[in-house]
């Protein structure tokens, strides 16, 4: 007479909560896998962390009642931040002779679209009121935008 | 996975997990932004694309 659910049915302690770092982990493992054989960013801690690194951050503040320029500050500089180590970390594997030439061209291009993006978001945030939560949604929309771009690149860097 | 991905992968926690975990956790603290800190942004948008693959490195 165990009113309790057994053990296999009851729900996994790692997903109790719904908290977004499984989350991240789960949808990061799943596009890895989807991107086919391993490759030199592949399994590499960098591409991984960084996305969960800005998605992390952004979750946590867009929770938190903190001023608008200060939450676009935040989630700005995670994706400014994950997307410059993203990219050191390639450079540093292409003069290894592990990144590609084409590879390479891609991440550039899409780096020299998301710069320019990314520098007016920052002048954006730096002038934005305390009330202006709005605006704040629709900067950092557009930089994490621009950013997973180059973040899918640095990842799918890996599958060649 | 081979000796070679390993150690690569640790290579690069060992040149970036600092960095990362240092950012992360000004990030975290909930500090307002002071004008070094955007000043700090403002300097990693100056790198173009091309500079993290030149030799002299970003």
């Amino acid at each position: 007479m165990n009113a309790l659910p057994s053990r296999a049915s009851r729900p996994s302690p790692v997903r109790r909560g719904g908290g977004p770092p499984p989350a991240v982990g789960d949808g990061a493992r799943d596009f890895l896998h989807a991107t086919g054989g391993p490759g030199p960013l592949q399994h590499s801690g960098p591409a991984s962390l960084t996305i969960a690194f800005a998605l992390c951050a952004a979750l946590f503040l867009s929770s938190c009642g903190v001023p608008a320029s200060q939450y676009c500050y935040v989630a700005s500089s995670a994706t400014i931040n994950a997307v410059d180590v993203g990219m050191s970390a390639a450079g540093d594997l292409y003069k290894q002779g592990k990144v590609n030439e084409s590879a390479k061209v891609k991440l550039v291009s899409a780096h020299d679209v998301y710069r320019p993006i990314a520098k007016s978001v920052v002048d954006g945030c730096r002038v934005l009121g305390a009330s202006e939560q709005g605006k704040a949604d629709e900067a950092i929309a557009r930089i994490q935008a621009a950013g997973a771009h180059v973040i899918e690149l640095l990842v799918a860097t890996g599958a060649k | 996975m081979d000796p070679a991905t390993v150690s690569m992968i640790l290579g690069l926690l060992l040149r970036y997990g600092p960095e990362v975990y240092k950012t992360a956790r000004k990030l975290l603290s909930g500090a307002p932004p002071t004008e070094a800190d955007w000043a700090g942004l403002d300097k990693i948008l100056e790198k173009t694309g091309e500079s993290y693959f030149t030799k002299a490195g970003a």
